[in-house]
């Protein structure tokens, strides 16, 4: 899950260390500050592979990553917990396998633990170890930036040993377009970390880099999500994720914050690729809209490579739109409120609409009916369509209807305390009495009574001059 | 007729004198042929040698004439003298016989007698001239003959057969018939008709007609020339056609015919040694098959033979040898698909399920499980523990279960249930995954399952088919087949072996019928067992058929019509109401579905329950009728989708007996301006905007959500084609914990459905089986049609009437 990550167990077979690394630095020296880097070997159940192998495997290993990492590297020398909270530390654990051997690498971050997946692979020849680890490690590779300054919905940001070249001048591990996942992290006094957490639903897009200063897009499903200034002991820090960490996509979870907390299955949602400014701004991509499983999960698959917009719906309303780097994270949690008594009156307003939507069209053909009949002097039928006219649900009937399901809803919301509940249920029942009150309008009738009595005089007029009475 | 007139010595006279010049004189042609010339034209009467005989035309549209001839051949056209036929001699019969009259007393009584006797000689003849006094009497020695107006249509009648004109010919001798049927030479002219209308029927190939006519000619005339040889040629030909397509009975029944005319034709020995030779070879073959234990080529040749000369000696014991060995249900039907898709009868029979529906009573049907022997809800219904049966009952088909086949089962229905997933396979079912939390298998016969919310009525949610997880069956009650004849048939999966020797149905054939009448007509011949679709007007005269009983189905079949949600017009709520708004229900269940029927085998609903489940909305108001209303509403709804309209697709079920209803529903919605196609389930191309439904013995806790959706797995996919008014309850409906809590959601359900227009409830219609006395121990009530049919019994039985 996003916010905790498991370590696994230490088993310490291998320490690769070169230097040890201050607790903090300032910003100015953090383009300048190499990343403090330990990787633990474990070789359980590899007998066959004599000791001596082994180190010069590890020796290999050591060899490669100098010379990939160069000046941005700082090899961590001594004992793993006398390191500092910003060491960053692989464990490679080979395990034999039918032909050769598979080893897997995991990652303990545990200044920006992002939840990032366990990596194995295959070696067929022994000597492929090292170089196979490293491609690995260079994936999983937390560069961290510290957030600088902010403007025009963009961050600016410095990034730890940006100003500093690594060893393949080729590599670029963060790259335009590629993306950061920004942390909150808490120092006590001391500059220890007390806490680290993510921002939630904020991703940083990162749109060029000049040196060790990355300037990004913000991509975030909350207001002001980002703070640039530094309060007290807390500081922002982004650490960089990739969207191919996890194949098969990410699953959010849907949960409603009802008492107790429920997932929210069958939740409405849509993916889109692009985020709207407005909802009626039209989007490039159309929206694939579908239902969470009945266990409230949403899958994204991690094709798109790239973000994508989540907004769920709770019938007509819309509950939330997010951010998700599908693939960077396995899993999300997305915390919506509890919109049951909207969604009842909703549903309720709903139903209300249709039965108006009859009873206008009723009234329409009715109307006409009567308008040709009178025309045709039939005056039975005029009165008959009059009477089934006078018999149609007024106005009143429908404003009626409207208002015990609008107090009942507010009732509702009330006992709940769900103030934002209840002034969506208002503003949907004022819509709704609006549109009662627009196409129920009675001067409509009014005029057609008038216009017939009118019709029925004068041909009651006519009707004697035309065939007078024979004495 | 006038008294004597003074001057007919005259008329005499001037007879005898035209006499004497007709000697002298040429015979006249006759300018108009068949007409009599007047007297009056002629200035005297024409020679009878240059008349012709009348047309048909003059015969039947003129008055009756009679040509009285005297002796110089002058005719004339008189109106039919009496007596007739054979006029003359009667008046000199009569004459002679006044000879004998006793001598009067006195001379007077004596004048008085012999006018009286010299009278009887007269003849009395009114003559046709418009323009003189008609009344005359001619003496009979004066009279050559009297060509009375039948013969004149006798004559014209020989002249019509000799032309094959037998329209005319029957209404010649219709007026024959009507003045005079014993009319000398009449029967004679009947039979030539009959006998020319069994030729005309030969010539143009009607068999049936010609046998009937040769039938009918020797009701008249056994002896009628070359009758018996043309009888036979013609049965012959008629029973070899039958006979051809094994139609026995047909060609037992031409043969019947020709036995009733001639019981000693050639053609009747012929045919009965050759059927009866039939019949015995059939036998034999029975006799092998059941040496070598095939069983069922042993019924099925023993049914053969019974069908071919059921009065074959010794066939009564060996086809019950046969029969009840191997026991066969011969069902008749009139709705197989024309495409080849797997019935709900089909499937139903096929599959063995882990609970099944045995009852339907309080409202609601009621499971049990033949493979389940007890289940014990444990941690207040969050775990659910099973034992299964040992072994399955004697009478039972389907093989020994596992507890690993039921674990399997349920994950096979569990899976695939992600927001991702798009509809799969119909056993898939997105509720039976979210709730079931794991399956353990703790023995071979106990599986354990843990949910993750204890489940109301888990019996319902666990109706599953025994399949794996790519939906084949793992276990099967029936399998499907074909009968040696060709239609589908079903086989028990494990052939029974009972104690006592009572086998039960063994095979289930079922026969399709294009109509209603043929499936009565399969019935009263004894070629099935049960009627399993019988018209509701036929229901009455079979019931008083001591012959068979009826069974009503325990739950009544709901038709409803839905409406597809993805269909893009019928996204459209206008368009909706407007279909839901335009069909006089009551109209069309009288006058289409229950025509000539009892009326109250119908009832109108207002959603897709039955009247007697106990969630059905008593206080739902029906949909109303309001053809005005609804043109309105088509009319802006045509509007709203501009380009989107286009004629809507209805997709219905095959079902002669319902096609009547098809054609109302059509012709209702084409009044208000809504164009409809029918199309029949699982034609092929596009999806269809509206179906038809038939909801028999249905359980709404889970198949509400289907029959809106339209989505068998009941997906996430397939609900977000529903609005969130009924997404809702009906997701309400999955969470409900209590029977109480159902019943509402289901109510507020239908309510919600009819309001949204998602359908349009029609009716509910009980259902029959009308079953022949020799199959007996159904279940009473039946839920479905083979409900329990693992247990019924067949009487062996087979037509031995004469057809």
């Amino acid at each position: 899950m996003m916010t905790g990550h498991i370590l696994g167990t230490f088993r310490i077979a291998a320490l690769l260390a070169i230097s040890l690394e201050p607790a903090t630095t300032s910003a100015a020296e953090f383009g300048l500050t190499p990343v403090s880097l330990a990787v633990e070997w474990s070789w359980e159940g590899m007998r066959e592979i004599p000791e001596s192998r082994r180190r010069e495997l590890e020796a290999d290993f050591r060899q490669l990553a100098r010379r990939t990492g160069g000046p941005a590297i700082s090899w961590h020398e001594g004992p793993i917990e006398d390191a500092s909270d910003e060491l960053v530390l692989f464990h490679i654990s080979v395990s034999p396998a039918d032909v050769g051997v598979s080893f897997q690498l995991t990652l303990n971050d545990r200044l920006t633990p992002a939840n990032r997946p366990v990596l194995i692979e295959h070696v067929g020849d022994l000597a492929d170890l090292p170089r196979k680890a490293m491609r690995k490690m260079l994936r999983l590779m937390p560069l961290r930036a510290r957030l600088s300054e902010l403007f025009d919905e963009r961050a600016v940001l410095e990034l730890q040993a940006g100003e500093l070249a690594w060893g393949d001048p080729e590599l670029d591990p963060l790259p335009k377009g590629g993306y950061l996942q920004p942390f909150l992290v808490l120092r006590d006094r001391d500059g220890v970390l007390k806490s680290t957490r993510p921002i939630p639903w904020t991703w940083l897009r990162v749109e060029s880099r000049d040196g060790g200063q990355l300037t990004c897009e913000i991509l975030s499903g909350i207001r002001q999500s980002l703070n640039a200034r530094q309060r007290g002991r807390v500081e922002v820090l982004a650490v960089r994720v990739d969207p191919t960490w996890w194949p098969g996509g990410t699953v959010v979870h849907a949960w409603r914050l009802s008492d107790p907390p429920r997932p929210w299955g069958l939740l409405a949602v849509d993916l889109r690729q692009d985020e709207p400014a407005s909802d009626s701004e039209n989007p490039a991509s159309p929206p694939r809209s579908f239902l969470a499983d009945r266990d409230g999960r949403i899958s994204i698959s991690a094709a798109s490579g790239g973000i994508v917009w989540l907004t769920a719906q709770s019938g007509a309303q819309k509950l939330a739109r997010v951010p998700v780097l599908a693939g960077s994270i396995d899993e999300l949690r997305l915390e919506l409120p509890d919109d049951s008594p909207r969604l009842a009156v909703e549903v309720a307003v709903k139903s209300l609409e249709q039965d108006l939507v009859v009873t206008v069209a009723t009234r329409a053909s009715l109307v006409a009916a009567a308008r040709l009949a009178a025309k045709a002097e039939r005056w039975t039928d005029v009165d008959r369509l009059l009477d089934r006219l006078s018999k149609l649900p007024t106005a009143k009937v429908y404003r009626d209807r409207l208002n015990g399901l609008r107090v009942n809803g507010l009732q509702v919301a009330d006992d709940r305390k769900d103030r934002l509940g209840r002034a969506r249920i208002e503003a949907l029942c004022r819509q709704m009495g609006e549109t009662i009150d627009r196409y129920l309008n009675d001067d409509p009738l009014r005029q057609l009574r008038e216009e017939l009595s009118e019709l029925r005089a004068a041909s009651s007029n006519e009707t004697p001059a035309k065939a007078p009475p024979k004495p | 007729m006038k008294a004597l007139r003074p001057y007919c010595g005259m008329l005499v006279l001037l007879g005898l004198a035209r006499i004497v010049a007709a000697q002298q004189q040429e015979p006249a042609p006759n300018e108009v042929p068949g007409v009599p010339i007047s007297n009056e034209e002629q200035g005297s009467a024409p020679k009878f040698e240059s008349l012709s005989l009348p047309s048909a035309e003059v015969l039947l549209a003129e008055p009756p004439v009679d040509w009285v001839v005297l002796i110089n051949s002058d005719t004339h056209f008189v109106e039919p003298v009496q007596p007739r036929p054979d006029t003359v001699a009667k008046m000199q019969a009569a004459h002679e016989a006044s000879l004998q009259w006793p001598k009067p007393p006195n001379e007077a009584d004596a004048r008085e007698q012999q006018r009286r006797r010299t009278q009887l000689l007269k003849l009395p003849i009114t003559l046709l001239a418009a323009d003189i006094d008609p009344e005359y009497q001619v003496d009979i020695k004066y009279v050559q003959k009297i060509v009375h107006y039948e013969d004149l249509i006798l004559q014209r009648v020989d002249e019509r057969i000799a032309a094959a004109d037998t329209a005319t010919t029957y209404r010649l001798l219709r007026v024959i018939e009507e003045r005079d049927s014993n009319w000398p030479g009449a029967e004679d002219r009947r039979r030539a008709l009959i006998s020319l209308e069994a030729d005309l029927a030969l010539r143009n190939g009607r068999l049936e007609d010609a046998l009937r006519w040769l039938e009918v000619l020797a009701e008249r005339d056994r002896e009628y020339r070359n009758l018996k040889e043309r009888a036979g040629t013609v049965a012959d030909s008629l029973i070899a056609a039958a006979v051809a397509e094994n139609d026995f009975r047909r060609a037992r029944h031409f043969l019947a015919r020709l036995s009733a005319i001639f019981p000693s034709h050639s053609v009747v020995e012929q045919w009965t040694a050759r059927l009866l030779g039939q019949t015995r070879a059939l036998l034999d073959d029975a006799s092998r098959a059941t040496e070598a234990s095939d069983w069922r080529a042993a019924a099925d040749l023993a049914f053969r033979a019974s069908r071919i000369w059921p009065a074959t000696p010794g066939l009564m014991e060996r086809h019950r040898a046969a029969a009840n060995r191997w026991p066969v249900l011969r069902v008749g039907v009139v709705d197989h698909p024309s495409a080849d898709r797997d019935l709900e009868r089909w499937a139903r029979l096929r599959e063995v399920r882990l609970f099944e529906p045995v009852a339907f009573a309080d409202g609601r049907l009621r499971y049990r499980s033949r493979v389940v022997a007890d289940w014990e809800p444990l941690d207040l219904g969050r775990r659910l523990d099973l034992r299964l049966r040992a072994t399955p009952a004697p009478w039972e088909s389907r093989d020994s279960l596992t507890a690993l086949d039921v674990a399997t089962t349920i994950r096979s229905a569990a899976n695939g249930s992600t927001s991702e997933s798009s509809v799969s396979g119909p056993w898939i079912d997105g509720r039976v995954s979210e709730v079931v939390s794991s399956i353990e298998v703790s023995s071979v016969d106990s599986v354990s399952i843990r949910f993750r919310r204890a489940p109301f009525r888990p019996e319902v949610m666990l109706g599953l088919p025994v399949i794996d997880h790519t939906g084949a069956r793992i276990s099967q009650s029936w399998l499907a087949s074909t009968a040696i004849s060709g239609q589908p048939a079903f086989m028990r999966t494990v052939p029974e072996s009972p104690a006592d020797g009572n086998r039960h149905v063994a095979e289930v054939i079922e026969t399709s019928y294009p109509e209603t009448d043929a499936l009565l007509q399969a019935l009263t011949r004894g070629d099935i067992d049960m009627a399993a679709t019988p018209a509701w007007k036929d229901l009455p005269r079979l019931e008083e058929d001591s012959r068979y009983y009826r069974v009503q189905l325990a739950v009544p079949a709901v038709h409803v019509v839905v409406f597809h949600p993805e269909s893009v017009p019928l996204g459209n709520i206008l368009l909706r109401k407007s279909l839901q708004m335009s069909v006089p229900r009551g109209e069309v269940l009288r006058d289409a579905l229950l025509a000539d029927a009892n009326p109250a085998y119908g009832r109108l609903v207002n959603g897709p329950l039955p009247r007697q489940h106990a969630a059905y909305h008593r206080v739902l108001e029906m949909p109303t009728y309001d053809p005005l209303v609804a043109a309105a509403l088509a009319l802006t709804a045509k509007k709203e989708l501009g380009e989107a309209w286009r004629p809507l697709r209805l997709e219905v079920p095959h079902d002669p007996r319902l096609r009547g209803v098809f054609e109302q529903l059509q012709e209702n919605w084409k009044r208000v301006g809504i164009e409809v196609t029918l199309s029949e389930s699982g034609a092929a191309g596009e999806p269809p905007d509206i179906s038809y439904r038939v909801l028999r013995t249905w359980e709404p806790l889970i198949d509400f959500a289907r029959l809106l959706t339209f989505d068998p797995s009941v997906s996430p996919a397939g609900l977000s084609r529903l609005p969130e008014a009924l997404r809702t309850p009906l997701r309400q409906l999955e969470l409900d914990a209590d029977w109480a809590g159902a019943v509402r959601t289901l109510q507020f359900i239908q309510e919600a459905a009819l309001a949204d227009a998602r359908y349009l409830p029609l009716w509910e219609v009980d259902e029959f089986l009308v079953v022949r006395r020799n199959v007996f121990n159904l279940r009473s009530p039946p839920l479905w049609t083979y409900d329990g049919v693992e247990q019924w019994l067949i009487r062996p039985w087979y037509p031995t009437e004469t057809p």
